[in-house]
C-alpha cells in the first residue's frame, strides 16, 4: 500500500445563508462560501446581508474556521460601483479570501484590501500551469480554484507546477459546459449565468436532427444535464497530489444535504489522515453508503478518472433517484432530565418508525419515535406538518443543529 | 472606417470574400481552435498563408482551445512554428498559451478572444495592459454598452455577423447520446441541430474529437450598430462563416463594407430578405440579457 505523508486539505462547503454556513462550519467545513447580495453569482440563493457577514466571520473564528467570499461575476461596467467599499468591508469583517473572476476585481482586492487572499474562480477554466503562473505573476492570486474539467493528471501537475495552492471541486453539481463560456441561459432566458441568473438550460429536453431528420423520439429527448460530482474515491490521489482545499459545489442546497454531506467527507479525510493512506473498500463502501443519504442527483467521478466523460449525463427526467434517507427534522433544545428533544419538523413521520440522528460528532445513533408530542403537549400519532415544534424522546444527549432522518 | 475579418469555414471561399470587401481572414486551426472547421492544418499554413496574402489580406490565426497540461507543450510548439509567427496575430482564450507568447516575445501578436468573458472596459484595459495587440468584446455586450467602454477601437473586434457559440462542453455530448443507440455517428458533422422542446429555433451542433459546440439558433447581425460604432471611429468586426453558405457569408460582407449610418437599417434588412431560410436576431445588442 502506498503511503505519503498528507497534508490536511482545507475542506471548503458552500452556503446560502446564514444557518447553513452555521450547519457546514458545525459539521466539520474547515471554511465556507458565501456570496454577497452584490457582485456574487447565484443571485437566487438567499446571499448574504452585511450583518450576516459579520456574524458568520464571527461564528467561524469561534470554530477556526475561514470565510470565503464569492466576488464572482464576469461584471459589465455597471456592476463595478460599490466595489472598493465592498472589498474594504470584507476585509474589516475578517472575510478571509474573496473568489473572483475579473482582473480588475482582483486587483481592486489587493489595492483596498490587502489582507485579503485573492482566490482565482472556476469561471476561468484553468486547466494548466502555465495559466496559473500568468495569473501569479500579472495578477498575484494567492490560489486558484481548478476548472472542473481537469483530470488527476492535470491536478496533480499543476498543482505541483503552478507554484500557488490548488483547489479542486470534490462535490456538486456540476456544469456540462466550461464555466463562465455559456451562454444557453441567456439565449433561452435572457437570464445571464455570469451574473448569477444561470437558468440551467442545459438541463431542458431538446430534440435532435440531422439534416431535417430528427433522431429523437418524444420519449427520448437530448439533454445535456450532467451528473453531480462525488469523489469519495479520489480524496487520497487529490490529497497526495497536494491540493490545498477540497470544494463542495451547491449554495442552493438545503441545510440537511449541507450537513450530510459535510459531515461524511469530514470524517473520511480525517480518517485518511490519521491512516496516512487509503481507505479500505469497506471502509469506502461505508462512506459511499453514508452519502446516499443525502439528495444528490445521479453522480459519476468527474474527469479525474474518466477523461472521456463516460456515463457522464442524466438522460432521466427524475432526480434523486439513490437517495435512501429523508430529512425529518433539526433539534431546537435539549431537555437533559426527560431525556427528551423538541424538533423543528421537515417531513411527516409517525410512532414507532425508525431514525438515526445525525449529529457534528458524525455519529449516527439510530432510535425509535417511541412517543411524539405537539407544541400543546397532546400526544400524536404522526407529524404531518412542516416547521411544526415536536417533543420526541431521544436514546442520548443531542444538541441544538443535530438532525433527525428516516431510512426510506 | 471599418475592418471586416472573415472567420473562414473553408479555403475555397477566401477569395470570393476578398472580391466583396473583406480586410483578412481568421484560420481556425485544426486541433486549436473551438472550431466545426478543419481545413486548416499547421502543416499547411505557409503557403495557405502565402496565397491569402498574395491576395492582398491580413492573416490571423485562431487558436482559443483552453489547453490541458498535457496538451500545452504542443501548443506552446505551436507558437514557434515559421507559418504560425508569420501571422498578422493569434487569437486565444488560454491564459497559459498567453503566458506561452510572454516567453517568446510575441505577446504583441496575441488577440484576447474568451468567448464571454470580456464584459467591460476596465478588465479588457488590463489584458490590454499585459502588452496584446487586441481584445474580443463579449457578444452578451448591448451596442450601448460597447460605445461606453472607453477603449481605442484599433485594440478592441467585435462579433458582428454569423453564428455565434453559445457553450462549449469538453465532453463528447453527441456521441454521449447515441451511444447504444441505432443512430450513424454524429462525431465531425456540420449537418446536426437540436432545438429545445417548447422553442422553434435549430442551433448547430458540432462535436470532435475533444469537445461539443453549441451555437446560437439564429445568425447575428449587426449592420446599423458597426455603422453607428464608426461613427467614432474605427470598428474591427468579425464575421463567422460557419454553417453559412459561402454567397451568404460573401453578401454579408459586401454589406457591412458598404453600408453607413443613413442607409444600415435598409442594407441589413436587404440582406435578410434575401435569405429567407436563415433565422436572422440582433443578439444582445438590443436585447440586454439580465442579471
Amino acid at each position: 500500500m502506498k503511503t505519503k505523508q498528507l497534508n490536511k486539505p482545507e475542506l471548503l462547503a458552500p452556503a446560502g445563508d446564514l444557518a447553513r454556513a452555521k450547519t457546514a462550519i458545525r459539521y466539520g467545513a474547515d471554511a465556507v462560501y458565501i456570496g454577497g447580495r452584490s457582485f456574487s453569482l447565484r443571485s437566487r440563493a438567499s446571499n448574504f446581508t452585511y450583518d450576516d457577514i459579520r456574524e458568520i466571520c464571527a461564528f467561524a473564528r469561534e470554530y477556526g474556521a475561514h470565510v470565503h467570499v464569492t466576488v464572482n461575476i464576469i461584471p459589465h461596467d455597471e456592476d463595478l460601483d460599490g466595489l472598493a467599499e465592498y472589498l474594504r468591508f470584507l476585509q474589516e469583517c475578517g472575510v478571509h479570501a474573496v473568489i473572483c473572476a475579473s482582473p480588475y476585481i482582483m486587483n481592486c482586492a489587493k489595492k483596498y484590501a490587502p489582507h485579503l487572499e485573492v482566490h482565482c474562480s472556476t469561471q476561468l477554466s484553468v486547466t494548466n500551469s502555465s495559466a496559473v503562473r500568468f495569473l501569479k505573476r500579472h495578477l498575484d492570486i494567492d490560489r486558484v480554484v481548478l476548472a472542473r474539467e481537469c483530470t488527476m493528471e492535470d491536478v496533480r501537475r499543476i498543482t505541483a507546477e503552478g507554484g500557488v495552492p490548488s483547489e479542486a471541486f470534490i462535490h456538486g453539481g456540476m456544469c456540462v459546459n466550461y464555466s463562465g463560456r455559456c451562454t444557453l441561459s441567456n439565449r433561452m432566458t435572457l437570464r445571464d449565468a455570469n451574473r448569477g441568473g444561470c437558468a440551467q438550460s442545459c438541463r431542458w429536453q431538446y430534440h435532435l436532427y440531422q439534416g431535417k431528420t430528427e433522431l429523437t423520439k418524444q420519449d427520448d429527448l437530448f439533454t445535456m444535464g450532467s451528473r453531480d460530482l462525488m469523489c469519495l474515491d479520489h480524496l487520497y490521489d487529490l490529497m497526495e497530489a497536494g491540493v490545498a482545499s477540497f470544494k463542495i459545489e451547491g449554495r442552493m442546497k438545503t441545510e440537511f444535504y449541507i450537513a450530510s454531506v459535510v459531515s461524511v467527507y469530514r470524517r473520511c479525510i480525517d480518517e485518511i489522515l490519521l491512516k496516512g493512506g487509503p481507505l479500505d473498500a469497506d471502509r469506502m463502501r461505508m462512506y459511499r453508503e453514508e452519502m446516499r443519504k443525502s439528495e444528490n442527483r445521479d453522480i459519476w467521478t468527474g474527469f479525474y478518472d474518466n477523461p472521456d466523460a463516460q456515463d457522464s449525463i442524466i438522460y432521466h427526467p427524475n432526480t434523486n433517484v439513490d437517495v435512501n434517507h429523508d430529512f425529518l427534522g433539526t433539534v431546537l433544545s435539549y431537555d437533559k432530565t426527560a431525556e427528551t428533544a423538541v424538533i423543528q419538523t421537515r417531513n411527516p413521520f409517525a410512532k414507532g418508525e425508525r431514525a438515526e440522528i445525525l449529529s457534528p460528532s458524525g455519529t449516527y445513533e439510530p432510535f425509535v419515535f417511541e412517543w411524539m408530542k405537539n407544541d400543546k403537549g397532546e400526544y400524536m400519532e404522526i407529524s404531518r406538518h412542516p416547521m411544526a415544534e415536536v417533543t420526541i424522546p431521544v436514546p442520548s444527549a443531542v444538541k441544538a443543529g443535530d438532525m433527525i432522518r428516516r431510512s426510506r | 472606417m471599418k475592418k471586416i475579418f472573415v472567420r473562414c469555414a473553408d479555403t475555397e471561399s477566401i477569395r470570393l470574400y476578398r472580391e466583396s470587401g473583406a480586410d483578412g481572414v481568421i484560420l481556425p486551426l485544426s486541433g486549436y481552435a473551438f472550431s466545426p472547421c478543419d481545413c486548416f492544418r499547421k502543416e499547411d499554413l505557409d503557403a495557405c498563408i502565402q496565397t491569402i496574402r498574395d491576395m492582398g489580406m491580413e492573416v490571423y490565426l485562431q487558436a482559443d482551445k483552453l489547453f490541458s497540461q498535457n496538451e500545452m507543450p504542443v501548443a506552446e510548439a505551436l507558437l514557434r512554428e515559421p507559418g504560425v509567427l508569420s501571422a498578422d496575430g493569434i487569437f486565444f482564450s488560454d491564459p497559459g498559451l498567453f503566458a506561452a507568447a510572454e516567453e517568446q516575445g510575441i505577446a504583441g501578436r496575441m488577440i484576447y478572444d474568451p468567448q464571454t468573458l470580456m464584459t467591460n472596459g476596465k478588465d479588457m484595459q488590463w489584458w490590454l495592459s499585459c502588452g496584446l495587440k487586441a481584445v474580443v468584446v463579449s457578444p452578451l455586450l448591448s451596442a450601448e454598452e460597447i460605445t461606453h467602454l472607453g477603449i481605442p477601437a484599433d485594440q478592441y473586434m467585435i462579433l458582428g455577423h454569423g453564428y455565434q457559440i453559445m457553450s462549449v462542453s469538453r465532453r463528447p455530448l453527441l456521441s454521449l447520446y447515441t451511444e447504444g443507440k441505432d443512430t450513424e455517428i454524429l462525431k465531425n458533422r456540420n449537418d446536426i441541430r437540436i432545438r429545445e422542446e417548447s422553442r422553434e429555433g435549430f442551433m448547430p451542433v458540432y462535436e470532435d474529437e475533444n469537445y461539443t459546440i453549441v451555437y446560437m439558433d439564429a445568425v447575428l447581425t449587426s449592420v446599423p450598430e458597426v455603422c453607428a460604432l464608426e461613427q467614432d471611429g474605427d470598428v474591427q468586426v468579425i464575421i463567422n462563416a460557419a454553417f453559412l453558405p459561402a454567397d451568404c457569408v460573401s453578401d454579408a460582407v459586401r454589406t457591412y463594407r458598404t453600408a453607413e449610418s443613413e442607409n444600415a437599417r435598409e442594407c441589413e434588412q436587404a440582406l435578410i430578405e434575401a435569405y429567407p431560410g436563415i433565422a436572422f436576431t440582433k443578439g444582445y445588442y438590443e436585447n440586454k440579457t439580465v442579471k
